[in-house]
């Protein structure tokens, strides 16, 4: 056991040479489009709501949980749909700003994307004590107190992956992001569509990302503990000049 | 940090082969590649990975190459009777460092593009032993023009030496140069691009050099660190693009160095992450080489816990008194201070067991940008034998490795006997 221990151990330093692909930006001509659209297939089950923890005079008691968002036609908001592993395409707006707003003791918004080395600038709205905390696959990012009405905390984030982002002060808070090394990426719109525009003719595989509804359990600070978010995936072919119509169940 | 370390080597065995894709979702665990420094210790191991092929005769090719073969007939280097080739591309590619992706300059192996998941800095590892032909070919496939200086083997000519106008003309696009000398002085040595050195340096033209010799101590690792800085000003993320042919000949001074302000610091081309950290792997009772080379522009001051450090060589000379046996009469110190240019040989015997780092104790070079940890940043993992012998991970086992635990002021301490 401890011999499969050890290959396992050094098959790390062994294979992992072959990942990584890097991105390069490129003038992309007769770009496709990607409209998506993430539906959720039966009656969505309703959430509790959450208990607020601190400051309940200006949070409120509860807040509602924005974990599954639901429209009327069945549209699931704050899906992320994004290309994987794709090399080459347009080119990335890397003084483009990620606004996030802690108002009203929540996440604005709630799910949002972005792009490794870009700056996200998260405002305290309100006049009561936020943290922002962000955990990258884990791995503490972003951990600064905002004391302050209208204090603004900027960083670069340079990591890839899924963001956990939370506010240590308010347990019920919490917000998500994926991060990525290219711009081809989008959150669903109150009617579960997202578009991805741009892209250069041909077969890509496309996922989307859900963060999950369903709660586990909680941990020692009170905070609800979800399920492992929701991947899926599908083949498409982005035509030339032309929009790739790719409908997602959630269910 | 030992939590920390335990973190990142635990999860590194946990996740095993199936280590984490460039995008991946919540995996749950931060570890995503071990990097263990380089292991220099034969001849054999370039051969292994397809970056050299030994020739069991003097295959000399050029007249510089005949001109050190004479040269070490006349110092009494003695010819080992056999050539080692490397044949080098320069090439353009990128290196993510602590998640920075920077535009970078490399030589790599014939007919390599991209291998690694950070980049290709720095070059591949020329190793040979004493009197050895070396023979190194150079192919530029970038845009821009290089040569290759052979920094600290002195049975060379001139006309080999890889300056830029002073000893050769820059190698242009879609030409090559082939560098012959003699292995010799045994030690650690460097090469590196010698155009406008300030930048195309600073961009990644560089590797180590290792001559092993017949006498040398035996030991049993042999490892390599390449210690750098780099700018996130030149970055992609900054929108940094490098000098090319089609905008200027960097013949001419492209981007030019100062000082710059370096924020992100490497080892062998890697920053210290959560995700990515540096290791050596080590086992009670070794006896361990590790070779420093400073390739920055600033000093470094390497600090090894919990360990001594016997300094044997210092720019491919023993450091006196050492002559190829440790003792207690050897240089000794629990740091490796480095300046530019510099190598420093270090042997260590590895008489602990646990967890143990190795950081630059300028601390902000043990940053990403002023974020601690990172940067130069390693940790020494033990590994342990079973009853029969099989080597595992004990470096990972919180049984075997407890945590320290502070406990209130006044109470036993937590492991009190």
């Amino acid at each position: 056991m401890k011999k499969i221990m050890l290959l396992l151990f050094v098959s790390c330093f062994v294979l992992s040479p072959a990942l990584g692909i890097a991105y390069d930006e490129m003038e992309v001509k007769n770009g496709g489009q990607i409209m998506g659209h993430v539906k959720f297939t039966g009656n969505p089950p309703k959430l509790a709501s959450l208990k607020v923890n601190k400051n309940e005079d200006f949070c409120g008691k509860e807040k509602s949980s924005e974990a599954l968002v639901v429209g009327k036609d069945g549209g699931v908001r704050f899906a992320i749909g994004y290309l994987e592993n794709i090399e080459k395409g347009k080119t990335i707006e890397r003084k483009k700003q990620t606004d996030l707003n802690q108002e009203k003791c929540l996440f604005a918004p709630h799910v949002f994307t972005l792009v490794k080395g870009t700056e996200l600038a998260v405002l305290n709205s309100d006049p009561i004590l936020h943290n922002i905390n962000v955990n990258v696959d884990g791995i503490q990012t972003l951990n600064k107190g905002q004391p302050k009405q209208n204090q603004v905390v900027v960083a670069k984030i340079r990591r890839m992956g899924q963001a956990d982002i939370t506010c240590d002060s308010h347990t019920h808070m919490r917000g998500y992001a994926m991060i990525f090394d290219h711009p081809y990426h989008a959150v669903t719109d109150e009617t579960g569509t997202f578009v991805i525009d741009n892209i250069p003719p041909g077969k890509y595989t496309l996922k989307v990302w859900h963060e999950s509804w369903k709660v586990t359990g909680i941990d020692d600070d009170g905070r609800a503990l979800y399920d492992k978010p929701v991947l899926l995936s599908k083949e498409i072919e982005v035509p030339a000049k032309g929009i790739a119509h790719v409908n997602f169940e959630l269910k | 940090m030992k939590r920390l370390l335990f973190i990142s080597v635990a999860s590194a065995f946990i996740l095993g082969l199936a280590a984490a894709p460039t995008m991946a979702v919540k995996i749950g665990l931060p570890i995503k590649e071990v990097r263990t420094l380089i292991d220099v210790s034969s001849v054999d191991v370039a051969v292994k990975a397809g970056h050299a092929k030994v020739i069991n005769k003097v295959d000399v090719q050029t007249e510089g190459g005949q001109w050190a073969i004479n040269q070490a007939k006349k110092l009494g280097v003695k010819l080992s009777g056999k050539t080692v080739v490397y044949d080098m591309d320069a090439i353009e590619s990128t290196q993510d460092i602590a998640g920075v992706d920077f535009p970078v300059w490399v030589f790599v192996p014939r007919g390599q593009k991209k291998a690694y998941p950070h980049g290709p800095v720095p070059g591949p590892t020329i190793i040979a032993n004493e009197g050895d032909l070396v023979r190194v070919s150079l192919r530029n496939n970038s845009k821009n023009n290089h040569t290759i200086h052979i920094h600290g083997p002195t049975v060379i000519s001139y006309a080999h030496d890889g300056t830029m106008n002073v000893a050769q003309v820059p190698i242009k696009v879609d030409q090559e140069f082939t560098y012959e000398f003699v292995a010799s002085p045994v030690g650690t040595h460097i090469y590196h691009c010698h155009v406008n050195a300030n930048e195309h340096m600073d961009m990644g033209l560089y590797g180590a050099i290792i001559i092993h010799s017949k006498d040398e101590e035996k030991v049993d690792q042999d490892i390599l660190a390449i210690l750098d800085e780099w700018d996130s000003t030149f970055s992609k993320e900054e929108g940094f693009a490098p000098t090319t042919a089609e905008t200027k000949q960097s013949v001419e001074v492209g981007h030019p160095r100062k000082m710059a302000n370096f924020n992100l610091f490497t080892i062998n081309g890697n920053a210290w992450t959560d995700e990515y950290p540096n290791v050596v792997l080590a086992q009670s009772g070794q006896k361990i080489r590790a070779r420093f080379v400073n390739f920055g522009s600033w000093p470094h001051n390497i600090h090894l816990h919990g360990h001594t450090l016997h300094w044997v060589a210092w720019d491919g000379r023993n450091v006196y008194p050492y002559n190829n046996k440790i003792s207690d009469i050897d240089m000794r110190s629990d740091s490796v201070s480095i300046l530019p240019g510099e190598r420093k040989d270090y042997i260590f015997i590895a008489d602990q067991e646990g967890r143990w780092v190795w950081h630059c104790h300028f601390v902000p070079h043990a940053t990403n940008d002023g974020v601690y940890h990172g940067g130069l940043l390693m940790a020494v993992v033990y590994l342990g034998k079973d009853e029969k012998g099989n080597l595992y991970p004990k470096g990972i086992d919180l049984d075997a490795y407890p945590l320290g635990k502070p406990v209130k002021i006044g109470e036993k301490p937590y492991d009190a006997l």
